[in-house]
């Protein structure tokens, strides 16, 4: 890694922008993005992403942003992590969930205690970004699982779009030098489905509807199904009238499995409750311990973990284009390379749908450590 | 081979090959038959003057690339994989909740009319 530290890790395209950004980050490594919509109508960096590369900028100590005129390339020259108090305003194109999310992979590894306000959405319906409750009860029990305990997330006020108004506090207390190596072999056992329904600026009657009808769905698995009403009103409810669900399938051994989805203007509650009942039981029929949505953390944490090759049992249906993607971002900045193991090939019968995913941490040390 | 992509890959021989797209290497991986293009044919088709002006060869750069949920078939596809068809026969049921019944604790019996 001495050699890698010097030279540039270099990306062409917006995807997994964020990704790529944080991972260089926690390398320390100078990274290099180039033709951003570079054939868009709109070419370069959106103002969301603009807006990370300042939270970015301002949770590290010594970061260099070079954005060049058109916004099809930037260079990133992160510091070190620094963490602190501050207050992000997040524009209304994104929910605070977009900027939330990358946060979580740099905040245990801080000089000092993550304390951060986001203002802005706190759910959108135009955007497939990760909602409040499914950061907090979809990824961080993902962190608990590699030793990041305490870590919270509070909801001051909801947002619904187009205005936003929320606010969120994400608090990490836990500052840890590395992530300790998991294994996930077992295929857990759905125990529960719980969930809340939540409605701003809007008739209460609207989170029954959610309910009722995701009910209806999820009543033939035959779990206790406990959906809480969160019903916002007054000041702490933003400047719109909005509502949305989180649904999560509470598995054995505090692995969670979730689907969300937010109301649009002039849809029915109950085509929202019945859509998302629905997603969580695709979600649940092509995942093993860890969802979809959260195999980017997951991955992450065991590419950053102690020097030991951990172990993750995914369903064939979770490798798809995306997971590749991943995969080779982690290579590229890192230089570790994932094994997959198909279960078709193990004795064991039943095991044809799955694959395990072995990967050999960096021993990668926070930099607070470092300098301590 | 023209249009015999049936081999099965091992992914990982194909998982960090630069030249192969990610979605290439799915494709392969899950033995998907590749429709060859006919590049090789030397006919040129002919062309409206219209077309002459628009541009070729460019991927659509719109699309969010770095979104947290993934993408769920319609509503109408998840009805037909989780719900009884409507002449009583569940088999639909039966096919959609098959392997995701056993994983719920307290899976119930599917002729329950209760």
């Amino acid at each position: 890694m001495s050699s890698s530290k010097t030279s540039m890790v270099t990306f062409e395209g917006h995807r997994n922008l964020r990704l790529r950004l944080v991972l260089a980050t926690l390398a320390g490594i100078p990274i290099k993005i180039s033709k951003i919509r570079s054939n868009d109508m709109n070419p370069g960096l959106k103002d969301y992403e603009i807006s990370f590369l300042r939270l970015l900028e301002a949770v590290t100590n010594d970061s260099r942003i070079e954005i060049s005129y058109t916004g099809t390339s930037v260079i990133f020259r992160p510091g070190i992590i620094i963490g602190g108090q501050l207050t992000h305003n997040c524009p209304v194109s994104k929910p605070v969930g977009y900027f939330i999310e990358p946060m979580l992979y740099l905040a245990p590894f801080s000089k000092k205690k993550f304390s951060i306000v986001f203002k802005g959405l706190t759910a959108s319906d135009k955007t497939r970004d990760a909602g409040v409750e499914s950061i907090k009860w979809g990824l961080l029990p993902i962190m608990e699982k590699f030793g990041v305990r305490e870590v919270s997330l509070h909801i001051l006020k909801r947002g619904s779009p187009p205005l936003g108004g929320g606010e969120v506090h994400l608090l990490c207390n836990s500052l840890i030098p590395q992530p300790i190596t998991m294994h996930a072999l077992e295929n857990p056992k759905i125990s529960a489905i719980r969930g809340v329904a939540y409605c701003t600026r809007v008739s209460p009657s609207m989170v029954n509807r959610i309910i009722d009808s995701a009910r209806n769905v999820l009543r033939p698995t035959g779990v206790e199904v406990n959906i809480t009403a969160d019903v916002w009103r007054g000041e702490n409810s933003g400047k719109s009238p909005g509502f949305g669900v989180t649904l999560v399938a509470e598995l054995k051994k505090g692995w969670r499995i979730l689907a969300e989805g937010v109301g649009s203007p002039g849809s029915l509650p109950e085509d929202l409750g019945e859509r998302v009942a629905y997603e969580l039981l695709e979600e649940l029929s092509k995942s093993v311990a860890v969802g979809r949505n959260q195999l980017q953390l997951c991955l992450a944490f065991m590419t950053i973990g102690k020097e030991d090759i951990g172990r993750l049992k995914v369903h064939k249906d979770q490798i798809d284009d995306n997971f590749i993607h991943i995969l080779r971002d982690i290579k590229q900045v890192f230089g570790t390379e994932a094994f997959l193991k198909d279960g078709a090939n193990e004795p064991i019968p039943g095991e044809e749908d799955f694959m395990t995913v072995s990967l050999k941490g960096i021993g990668f040390t926070s930099a607070s450590k470092k300098i301590a | 081979l023209k249009g015999s992509v049936q081999r099965k890959w091992d992914i990982n021989k194909l998982l960090y090959l630069d030249n192969v797209e990610p979605e290439e290497v799915v494709k392969r991986w899950r033995a998907q038959i590749v429709e060859e293009s006919d590049d090789e044919s030397d006919i040129e088709e002919e062309e409206d003057d219209g077309d002459f002006f628009k541009k070729r060869d460019v991927k659509d750069t719109s699309k969010d690339l770095d979104q947290f949920a993934p993408e769920y078939p319609s509503i109408e596809e998840l009805k037909n994989k989780f719900n009884p068809a409507d002449d009583n026969s569940d088999e639909e049921y039966e096919s959609g909740f098959q392997k995701l019944k056993s994983r719920f604790l307290a899976a119930p019996k599917l002729n329950d009319t209760e």
